[in-house]
């Protein structure tokens, strides 16, 4: 017992000054922004469980919901660039500087240690209305302003402002509906109160097997496998919209190199372990590593995308007024 | 119809699933009674536990916790005047009183039975209807919403105060508070004062402690000099009579069907039926006076709306596959950690699970009566323990379960800062009850009132045009013209308005 207590005292000195050399040498903390249960939480206790395994340490995860994921990751920034503190990231992280609704730019102040999954978002309608395909969503709109009515999960995420987008690059008026999550956006659409809906494919699963909700383009660079497999690309279509729903590690800026690069070669196996991909895929979704840097690049691309979205939703309201 | 249930008896049977459904619902007692140890914080440290589990074993012992909790929940209310379940705060106004008078065992056990008979009707209603109920509730969009909230202000907000301008004033101070933080729908930041901590709001199930449990705490200790009459009954006593059964029967019956329609609405729905079904209890009484001083039926009716309400909030789940509630995406990620995905086909493409869960359902409930009618004895001697113990104990755990919460230090300052609020506010004699249910209503309004404002391009006339929201907006405002109508009548006969 006493050596233990030398010991744990000796460890939290050490880290204290020398970080690298033996990297990891206690537990790291693993913030998710959301509350357990939800899917993000679900794939950072996959990744948790596999931590001992590949890094040699375990991995705690800590959930820190509310603000749209600003308590987590505002706290990610503030923590020490030790290793020994780490999150999980999604879209929403970079858009919310843009939105102002936090003062840190997360996609500067973070380091990107690396992707875990990714999927692409679904456009789905009420399957009581009469389209079959987009095309046809799409002239109907045209004909009928304002007719068709969009739940999105709240207007800072990518089921606004990606349909919003579509809508204005597509020169029809469709409105959205904001709802305090995806999920009572979709019960609304189930019950005929909102036409339509943009969301992750696992959100929609249930009710896509069933019937109730019909699938009518996916927002990935090529289709889908499974449920999805029928299910046309936007771009095949000709609409040209890629919208991805994923999620990965990140750290505190001014992680030394050579820790990222030991979490990364890490993450890397937990990723592409059987075990992991089995979980991930079981909640809808698909696992899919990528190495920091692209992984910051894809950041940087989705901000940038997030940002001309801002700007051609503010010109469209300008125009209509 | 029975045969796929009789089948579920049969998987539910087994040991291993018995012994899960003890389990559960043992744990969910025991998160019940402890004050802020909640439902949420017991099944998320309970969810990585079952990877190892069969799917069905898991699931029966997450879904036992939530129907324990109910039932446990009632108790520290009863005891101490704390609720141990945000559910159980109303059963506090006459349980506790009971128990002051001697008959802590009385309230314990309608408590327990009303759970019973509730949960037995929610079971019911459950596995026979649970896809009609579940389509029968999409009708409700958010101008139906915008209407039930206004029925409900309307309703609850005379309820339980003699007063009604101190009622209007504590329900406006509620929904102020309720604006705090990120607007739930545009995402804009509100009164929070560049403190990003107030971001995410002011929980609400935070408050509800601090107002109601820590506010107790600190009335207790002004009141430690007075002597405590050391309650001691024979055990006869300790449960109902045949009579006390009898006048039970219609509030729990009333209580449970209350609970489990509201318990339909999204959101911690299950709480405000509770306030439901004693605001229905208290007008259709015979001896509307005795509400506050130890009335049974206000604690036979809520409990049981509290138990029924969780059964209700399992339909949308299980029959559309979508969490109204946070405690059942807590039980959806049990389904999904096991590749099972809850909606209206699970019935028809895993029937053993499904059944199977139902069936433990029934076992439970039974479990818990079973469970619980010995212990009415066990707790009720909790009374004994000197207040100088028990009170720093009860303050540890709900210190610690509100953290458990949303695993953070703010929070406490939010407790406490309720605490002392609620403690203040009582001395002056205002509604704390109006100012919980401001702060939940004021968001549900706010939000329901903009989406359904968004569906029809900004017209009011969505409200009266539906058939559902029209007919409830207009017995709303039928309640409210007689209401001034009354409180006009008192005026002109010079009797002392409360104020």
């Amino acid at each position: 017992m006493k050596h233990l207590m030398t010991f744990t005292a000796m460890a939290a000195l050490m880290t204290a000054s020398a970080v690298a050399q033996d990297y990891p040498s206690r537990t790291i903390t693993l913030i998710v922004p959301f509350a357990a249960g939800g899917s993000s939480d679900l794939i950072a206790r996959a990744v948790a469980e596999k931590a001992e395994q590949y890094l040699g340490q375990s991995m705690v995860v800590v959930n820190r919901p509310g603000g749209s994921t600003n308590v987590g990751l505002s706290e990610l920034v503030e923590a020490d660039p030790d290793g020994y503190t780490l999150g999980t990231v999604s879209p929403a992280m970079t858009q919310q500087f843009a939105t102002g609704a936090s003062s840190y730019n997360y996609v500067q102040e973070l380091t990107a240690v690396g992707q875990i999954s990714n999927v692409p978002y679904v456009l789905a309608v009420d399957a009581n209305t009469p389209f079959n395909t987009l095309d046809e969503m799409v002239a109907f709109a045209r004909d009928n302003p304002h007719a068709l009515k969009y739940g999105t999960a709240g207007a800072v995420s990518a089921t606004y402002s990606s349909f919003a987008r579509f809508g204005v690059e597509n020169d029809i008026l469709i409105d959205p509906v904001h709802f305090d999550g995806g999920a009572r956006a979709m019960a609304a659409m189930l019950g005929g109160h909102v036409q339509a809906s943009w969301q992750a494919p696992s959100d929609f699963r249930a009710n896509v097997e069933a019937g109730s909700i019909r699938p009518l383009a996916v927002a990935g660079e090529s289709r889908m496998e499974g449920l999805y497999a029928d299910v046309p690309t936007f771009n095949e279509l000709g609409y040209e919209v890629i919208d991805q729903l994923w999620t990965g590690l990140a750290a505190p800026a001014g992680l030394p190199p050579d820790v990222v690069s030991r979490l990364e070669g890490a993450l890397e196996q937990i990723v592409n372990d059987p075990e992991t991909q089995q979980k991930i895929s079981e909640l809808g979704l698909r696992a899919e590593f990528l190495g920091g840097d692209e992984f910051a690049q894809k950041w940087m691309a989705q901000e940038a995308r997030f940002l001309e979205t801002l700007e051609l939703l503010e010109a469209a309201e300008q125009a209509s007024n | 119809m029975f045969e796929p249930l009789i089948g579920g008896f049969a998987t539910a049977f087994s040991l291993t699933n018995l012994m899960a459904a003890g389990a559960g619902v043992l744990l969910g007692t025991l998160a019940g009674v402890l004050p802020g140890l909640g439902i949420a914080g017991t099944v998320a440290v309970l969810l990585p536990l079952t990877y190892s589990l069969d799917p069905l074993t898991a699931l029966i012992l997450i879904s036992g916790v939530f129907f324990g909790s109910q039932y446990g929940g009632s108790t520290t209310s009863i005891l101490v005047n704390i609720p141990g379940e945000a559910t159980s705060v109303v059963t506090a106004i006459d349980g506790h009183a009971m128990a002051q008078k001697g008959k802590a065992g009385k309230a314990l056990g309608i408590a327990a039975i009303g759970s019973f008979v509730a949960g037995t009707m929610g079971i019911v209603a459950l596995s026979f209807s649970a896809p009609t109920i579940a389509r029968a509730a999409l009708a409700f969009g958010p101008p139906e919403y915008f209407a039930v909230a206004v029925l409900g202000l309307v309703i609850l907000a005379s309820t339980f105060s003699k007063s009604p301008m101190r009622s209007l004033l504590m329900i406006i101070v509620g929904m102020m508070i309720g604006t705090i933080g990120l607007d739930p729908v545009l995402g804009a930041s509100r009164f929070t004062m560049e403190f990003r901590v107030l971001d995410k709001g002011i929980d609400f199930v935070v408050m509800l402690m601090g107002v109601f449990g820590l506010a107790e705490i600190f009335a207790e200790i002004g009141r430690a000099n007075e002597r405590r009459e050391s309650s001691s009954f024979a055990f006869r006593d300790l449960y109902p009579n045949r009579k006390e059964l009898a006048q039970s029967a219609g509030p729990i019956v009333r209580g449970g069907v209350i609970g489990f329609l509201m318990g339909l609405i999204p959101g911690p729905s299950a709480i405000i039926a509770t306030f439901a079904s004693y605001a229905v209890e208290k007008r259709v009484s015979r001896t509307p006076d005795e509400f506050g001083k130890g009335a049974l039926a206000g604690v036979a009716g809520p409990e049981s709306a509290n138990n029924s309400a969780m059964y209700a909030q399992m339909v949308p789940l299980i029959s559309l596959g979508i969490p109204f509630s946070a405690s059942m995406a807590l039980l959806l990620s049990g389904f999904v950690i096991h590749g099972l995905t809850p909606g209206p086909l699970l019935m028809v493409t895993n029937p053993d699970i499904f059944w199977g869960l139902i069936a433990s359902l029934y076992i439970g409930n039974v479990m818990l009566l079973i469970i619980n009618l010995p212990l009415v004895g066990v707790f009720a001697s909790v009374l004994r323990v000197r207040f100088s113990i028990l009170l720093p104990l009860v303050t540890i755990v709900m210190f610690a379960g509100a953290y458990s919460i949303n695993n953070s230090l703010f929070d406490l300052a939010v407790l406490l800062v309720f605490g002392i609020v609620g403690f203040f506010f009582r001395q002056a004699g205002l509604d704390l009850t109006a100012l919980v249910l401001g702060a939940f209503l004021g968001p549900m309004i706010e939000s329901s009132l903009t989406q359904a404002l968004s569906m029809s391009n900004g017209s009011f006339a969505i409200f009266f045009t539906r058939p559902i929201s029209g007919t409830i907006l207009l017995v709303a405002i039928g309640l409210l013209v007689i209401a001034l109508g009354l409180a006009a009548r008192r005026w002109r006969t010079n009797e002392k308005p409360g104020i």
